[in-house]
């Protein structure tokens, strides 16, 4: 929950919102707020929601019964600005999450819808992405001689670019 | 649509994510709140997990990779 804290003027940046859950109460969410808040001076930014029931954290599936029939695990959903999930992670109960990943994550989405590309692994902002493969004879071709020419690929369907400018200042950290 | 996912036990990527309006630390808040925006949700175990009270994090001295 600090980790998110103090990583949520980067999710700001790009255009993201955080929201915890957990099926403690409320009053137990802002006893836990305010011992954050005494101890470092931070104050959790995000709204946490009180899940008593479970509801929501059985309809997203946050519960895994393998693990404990009433816990949820750490679940992580990146819902885009419509309302699609995009990307599930789900870590046991004793490991905590890794942020960067889950910012790096959000920006090779937000790289891919802006750009019409994919990113290869281990991929991070300012590096190249994969340009997406041609769909036609003629259009293969072409991707094959721009290659040749410019050595930026194996083969005409794994070719890389630099993205769009516009694309890159989106997610760009500072 | 909620029932199935409820009995599947699980979201998939790419599905709409399921409503929902819930009470938070911050009032009550609804998934269409956040439509134009995205949005990271993630749930946490209750209380009293180790990880949760990392004294670094506390102590703000080590410099965070951010």
């Amino acid at each position: 929950m600090i980790a998110f804290a103090k990583a949520n003027p980067y999710f700001e940046r790009l255009n993201t919102c955080l929201l915890g859950l957990s099926i403690d109460s409320n009053s137990s969410h802002l006893a836990w707020m305010n011992d954050i808040y005494c101890m470092t001076g931070i104050i959790l930014p995000f709204p946490i929601i009180a899940d008593r029931n479970g509801s929501i954290a059985r309809k997203y599936g946050m519960i895994s019964n393998d693990v404990s029939t009433t816990e949820t695990v750490r679940n992580v959903f990146i819902i885009d600005d419509k309302g699609i999930i995009r990307v599930i992670l789900v870590y046991p109960l004793n490991v905590g999450r890794f942020i960067p990943e889950i910012l790096r994550i959000i920006q090779a989405l937000q790289m891919s819808d802006c750009n019409h590309s994919s990113t290869p692994a281990n991929w991070l902002p300012g590096q190249p992405v994969i340009v997406s493969p041609p769909t036609t004879f003629p259009l293969l071709q072409e991707r094959q001689n721009y290659i040749n020419e410019n050595n930026n690929g194996m083969n005409w369907y794994l070719s890389f670019e630099n993205p769009k400018p516009e694309c890159l200042n989106k997610i760009k950290d500072d | 649509m909620d029932y199935e996912l409820m009995m599947n036990g699980n979201v998939k990527i790419g599905q709409h994510a399921p409503d929902f309006t819930a009470q938070t630390t911050y009032g009550e808040v609804s998934l269409d709140d956040y439509k134009g925006k995205w949005l990271v949700l993630f749930s946490h175990p209750r209380r009293f997990y180790p990880s949760m009270y990392n004294r670094n994090d506390c102590i703000c001295k080590s410099k965070s990779i951010f």
